[in-house]
């Protein structure tokens, strides 16, 4: 060995820690002796304290600073794990065992496998697919609510006036010559069987609807009496007072009644006939005459007209009997239909029609 | 819901509706047929939805569409097959990501793109999305855990810069 003064300290600390031979700590002390400048520092070494070596200590938790190994399988779930939110503690065990570099690329590449919407795509004309709102206001509800009301009870009322007319016009099957009896004696009485005398007689009855703005006929007052057309025919109807052959008049003669026609006879003028108020008749035989428009008159309004009260029914009557085939008018319409053989005549006064139909002799 | 619901329904998720839809299935007019489809099965049954969960009843309805539509169309099933091919391609050549994650959604199968869009388009949880495909809240995680690994595979195997 070749020590010198530029590494004789190296040499120095190798003899302190006992690391020379004894041949080289020989030549070590010939150097010294030589240099003797040197003794001195060789005697301050020896003398200081040794230090022991610490190849004894070990670290005690070199475990924790191991890494473990996951596959690559382990290693993906755990970081979609923790890109979903959801990562737990295994996972996290798994992401602190990945190297930084690595992890925050795989971070990178889990972060890309998010899909965002392309918000400029839309549906095309969303109006196709919506429904109409129907805005109904309450108030419609309440007006119709109300003109159902309304219709209902006119409805009933209409109903219930008809109903009372036809129960009063019902008739009874009683002979022919003692319905003729009903219908003049009395302007309460209530009609004869309409529907038996109606087939039997070719006859018609109908009510017609209130017409126009006219007057309202209230037809629970009007009594509606049969025509009979037997009577008519074969006893050329008229009517006289009771009393007449009793109680003649200051002349000493009846008062002259026009005859009559024949109501259905319109070929014929018909001659207004005025009755005197104690002529009126209680009763109809068979040769008592009444005037046509008489016989009209009471069979709509059940009584006879007032004397000198014109009356637009008289006016019908005549109208009627002059042969004129349609009129019509505010309460009162007639018509003659010629057929075959035979003709038909349709009258409606009032709000009442009734017709007849006279065959070809 | 009353009919101002609906409408608002309208309004409110139809675009969502045929953006899912059209991702899905990638046939524009498709798509619109199955949103019309959805919104007059649920007009018809308007008066028994509430508008609380009419978008869950919605994606619900078009998700059995649009899947009775797949089905009855192997149109949809030879594309998926195309892409595969397609796929080695954009090794060589430029390409953009969004391209490569759009193709990347169609190789997955059905079920998984429709977890995974069903979560990143609309932000369904995994209770949510399972409802919507009447499938279980485990089922869902797991196939959205597939779906973005797969997707991770590919986009790494591409060598995308990041």
């Amino acid at each position: 060995m070749n020590i010198n003064r530029n590494n004789y300290e190296e040499f120095f600390i190798d003899y302190i820690d006992g690391k020379l031979t004894a041949e080289e700590v020989a030549e070590l002390m010939l150097f010294v002796a030589a240099n003797p400048d040197l003794r001195e520092e060789l005697n301050m070494l020896e003398q200081s304290p040794v230090l022991e070596l610490a190849g004894a200590e070990t670290f005690n938790n070199k475990e924790q600073l191991k890494k473990k190994e996951f596959s690559p399988l382990i290693i993906n779930e755990a970081i979609v794990a923790e890109f979903e939110g959801i990562a737990g503690k295994e996972d996290l065990e798994v992401l602190r065992n990945i190297p930084a570099n690595q992890l925050e690329h795989e971070r990178k590449l889990v972060a890309l496998t998010k899909f965002h919407p392309n918000l400029e795509i839309v549906f095309p004309d969303k109006n196709k697919l919506k429904h109409e709102t129907k805005v109904i206001s309450l108030l419609y509800y309440y007006a119709s609510a109300a003109a159902a009301c309304l219709l209902i009870m006119f409805g009933a009322y209409r109903w219930f006036n008809t109903n009372d007319v036809n129960k009063n016009n019902l008739a009874s099957n009683l002979p022919k010559t003692e319905i003729n009896k009903e219908i003049i004696a009395n302007k309460n009485t209530t009609s004869t069987a309409i529907e038996p005398l109606v087939k039997q007689n070719n006859f018609a009855y109908n009510k017609v609807k209130k017409q126009g703005a006219g007057k309202k006929i209230n037809s629970s007052t009007r009594k509606i009496d049969t025509i009979n057309n037997s009577v008519l025919e074969n006893q050329n109807m008229a009517y006289v007072p009771q009393n007449k052959q009793s109680q003649p008049n200051e002349n000493n003669e009846p008062k002259k009644v026009e005859l009559e026609n024949n109501l259905l006879d319109l070929d014929k003028n018909l001659i207004l006939a005025q009755v005197p108020e104690e002529n009126k008749v209680k009763s109809i035989t068979k040769s008592t005459p009444v005037t046509p428009t008489e016989f009209v008159y009471k069979n709509v309004t059940g009584e006879l007209p007032e004397e000198g009260k014109e009356n637009r029914l008289m006016n019908f009557a005549r109208f009627a009997a002059a042969g004129i085939e349609k009129i019509s008018g505010k309460q009162a319409r007639a018509q003659k239909t010629k057929k075959d053989c035979g003709t038909k005549y349709n009258f409606k006064i009032g709000g009442v029609e009734f017709e007849r139909t006279i065959a070809c002799k | 819901m009353t009919v101002k619901e609906y409408n608002e329904c309208v309004d409110l998720h139809a675009d969502a509706l045929f953006r899912f839809i059209l991702k899905n299935i990638r046939d524009r007019e498709k798509a619109q047929d199955i949103v019309q489809d959805t919104f007059e099965k649920v007009w018809k049954t308007v008066s028994d939805v509430s508008s609380s969960n009419a978008k869950s009843f919605l994606f619900t309805t078009a998700y059995r569409t649009m899947i009775d539509a797949i089905r009855k169309d192997k149109k949809f099933t030879a594309l998926e097959e195309h892409h595969e091919e397609s796929m080695e391609a954009y090794k060589t050549k430029d390409y953009e990501l969004k391209e490569v994650l759009d193709n990347a959604l169609n190789k997955l199968p059905e079920i998984q793109r429709t977890v995974v869009l069903l979560r990143d388009y609309e932000g369904y949880n995994y209770k949510e999305i399972g409802e919507i495909t009447n499938l279980t809240e485990s089922q869902v995680k797991v196939y959205i855990f597939r779906a973005r690994i797969a997707l991770k595979e590919i986009i790494g195997e591409l060598g995308l810069v990041l």
